[in-house]
C-alpha cells in the first residue's frame, strides 16, 4: 500500500509544526494570563476596568473568529506568528481567571504576613504567594492548555501548516478520509489524554502535599 | 478595524439571516448535547461494568480530540462510506456528539455528588433503579448541574463558529465572505459584538437561573 507513506508524511509534519506551536503558546499565555491575574488582584481603578471588558471580550468570541480577524487586522510577518498571537492572547485571558481565583483563595493572612516582614509587592508575590497559588491552580492550568492542544486545530484556517492542513493535502493524493481523519484524532487524543492525566495526577499529589481537603 | 454603516445596511439580510442560523444551530446543538450528556452522564449509576465504560470511553474520546477533527471526520468521513447528510445536520450532529460528552462529565458529577442515602431511601420505598433516577435523584442533580451547564452551552455558541468551515452561511462565515468581496473588515467587526452580546446574554441567563434555583432551596 503504496499511500500509508504518504499519509503518515504529512501528518508527521503536521504534528511537528503543532509542537512546535503549543510550547510556545503556553509560555506566552502563562506570562500574560498570570501578569493580568495578578494585576487583576491589586485592583487599580482604570486598568481594572480594561481587565474586564478583554476578559468579558475573550470569553464571548469564538477562537477561529479571533483568529481571522488578527490575521487580518494585525499584519503580522506570517500566519504562524498570527496564530501564536492569537492563541496566546485569548488564553491568557483564561488563565488570568484561574490565576485570580488562585490569589484570591490565598488566605489574607499570607498577605498581611509578607506585608509585616515589609516585603516590596514583587518579593510578596514572587516568594510567597505564587508559590501557594501555583500548586493549587495546577490541575486547572493543564484543563486550559488541553482546550490550547485541541485549539490549534483551528490554525489551519488561516493557513499555517499543521496536523489538519496537511490532513487535507495528504486526502488530495491518497482519499481516505476515514482513516486520515481517524489517526490525525488518534494524535491529538495521544497529546491530550497523556495531559489530562497529568493533571490528574497533580489533583491527586498536590491536595497531600498541602494537606488541606 | 472597520465599521461602516454603509455595508452593513448593504448586507443587513445576509447578516441577519446568519445570525438565525447560528441561533438555531446553538437551540438545537444545545439542547440535543444537554439530553445526550444526560443520558450518558447517568450510565455509570446503574453500576453496570458495560453501560459504565462505554460512557467512559465515548466521554474520553470526544473531550480529547479537536471539534474540528470530530467535525472533518463526519464532512469528509461519512460520505466516502455512503451516508450523505446536509452540512447543517453534519454540523448539529458533530457538535452535540463534541458537548454531549463535557455535559455527560458534568451530570455524572453532579449525580455522582448526591447523598447515597437518597438512593437508599427511595429503593427502601419499592423504585425501581430507574424510578429512583428519575424522579429523585435527576431533579436534584440537574439542579446542582445548572451553572455548569450553561457554562458550558456558552462553549457551544462559540463552537457554532467551526460549521463555517464546513460550508454553512453562519456568522462566521459570512463577516469572511463581506472580508473577501469588499476587503473591509465591517463585517468582522459586527460578527464580533454579536457574539460577545449572545455570550453576555447567555451569562445573563444564567445568573438568572442560579438565583432562581437558590432561592426554592
Amino acid at each position: 500500500m503504496a499511500g500509508y507513506d504518504v499519509i503518515f508524511h504529512f501528518l508527521g509534519t503536521g504534528l511537528i509544526e503543532v509542537i512546535r506551536l503549543v510550547p510556545i503558546c503556553v509560555v506566552l499565555s502563562l506570562i500574560a494570563g498570570a501578569l493580568i491575574g495578578i494585576v487583576q488582584t491589586v485592583r487599580i481603578p482604570v486598568v481594572n476596568q480594561l481587565i474586564s471588558v478583554y476578559l468579558v471580550f475573550m470569553r464571548g468570541v469564538p477562537p477561529l473568529l479571533l483568529l481571522l480577524v488578527v490575521f487580518f487586522v494585525a499584519g503580522f510577518e506570517s500566519a504562524r506568528l498570527s496564530a501564536v498571537f492569537t492563541l496566546s492572547i485569548y488564553h491568557a485571558a483564561y488563565i488570568a481567571e484561574i490565576f485570580r481565583g488562585g490569589i484570591q483563595a490565598i488566605p489574607l493572612g499570607q498577605f498581611e504576613a509578607a506585608d509585616t516582614l515589609a516585603l516590596r509587592f514583587h518579593r510578596k508575590m514572587i516568594d510567597v504567594i505564587i508559590p501557594q497559588v501555583w500548586r493549587a491552580i495546577l490541575p486547572a492550568l493543564t484543563g486550559q492548555y488541553i482546550i490550547l492542544i485541541k485549539d490549534t486545530a483551528l490554525v489551519s484556517a488561516i493557513g499555517v501548516m499543521e496536523i489538519l492542513y496537511n490532513a487535507r493535502q495528504a486526502m488530495q493524493v491518497v482519499y481516505k478520509p476515514i482513516l486520515i481523519y481517524a489517526i490525525v484524532g488518534l494524535l491529538f487524543y495521544i497529546l491530550c489524554f497523556s495531559l489530562e492525566r497529568l493533571s490528574a495526577y497533580f489533583e491527586r499529589h498536590l491536595q497531600t502535599m498541602q494537606g488541606v481537603q | 478595524m472597520d465599521f461602516s454603516w454603509h455595508i452593513i445596511t448593504q448586507w443587513w439580510p445576509n447578516i441577519l439571516q446568519a445570525l438565525g442560523v447560528t441561533v438555531i444551530i446553538f437551540i438545537v446543538a444545545g439542547l440535543l448535547s444537554v439530553l445526550l450528556g444526560l443520558i450518558v452522564g447517568a450510565l455509570p449509576s446503574f453500576n453496570n461494568p458495560v453501560l459504565t465504560a462505554a460512557s467512559r470511553i465515548y466521554v474520553s474520546i470526544f473531550r480529547n480530540t479537536p471539534l474540528l477533527v470530530q467535525l472533518f471526520f463526519l464532512f469528509y468521513g461519512l460520505p466516502a462510506v455512503g451516508i450523505r447528510m446536509s452540512p447543517f445536520v453534519t454540523g448539529v450532529l458533530g457538535i452535540t456528539l463534541n458537548e454531549g460528552a463535557f455535559m455527560a462529565e458534568i451530570f455524572r458529577g453532579n449525580i455522582q455528588s448526591i447523598n447515597r442515602g437518597d438512593w437508599e431511601a427511595a429503593k427502601s420505598l419499592g423504585l425501581s433503579h430507574f424510578q429512583v433516577l428519575a424522579f429523585v435523584i435527576l431533579p436534584q442533580a440537574v439542579r446542582d448541574a445548572l451553572p455548569a451547564v450553561t457554562g458550558q452551552l456558552s462553549i457551544v455558541i462559540k463552537d457554532t463558529s467551526l460549521l463555517s468551515l464546513i460550508m454553512i452561511v453562519e456568522l462566521t462565515r459570512v463577516s469572511n465572505q463581506i472580508y473577501t468581496r469588499l476587503f473591509d473588515l465591517t463585517g468582522f467587526s459586527v460578527a464580533l459584538i454579536l457574539y460577545v452580546t449572545l455570550n453576555i446574554l447567555m451569562t445573563g441567563l444564567s445568573e438568572m437561573l442560579a438565583r432562581r434555583v437558590q432561592v426554592r432551596r
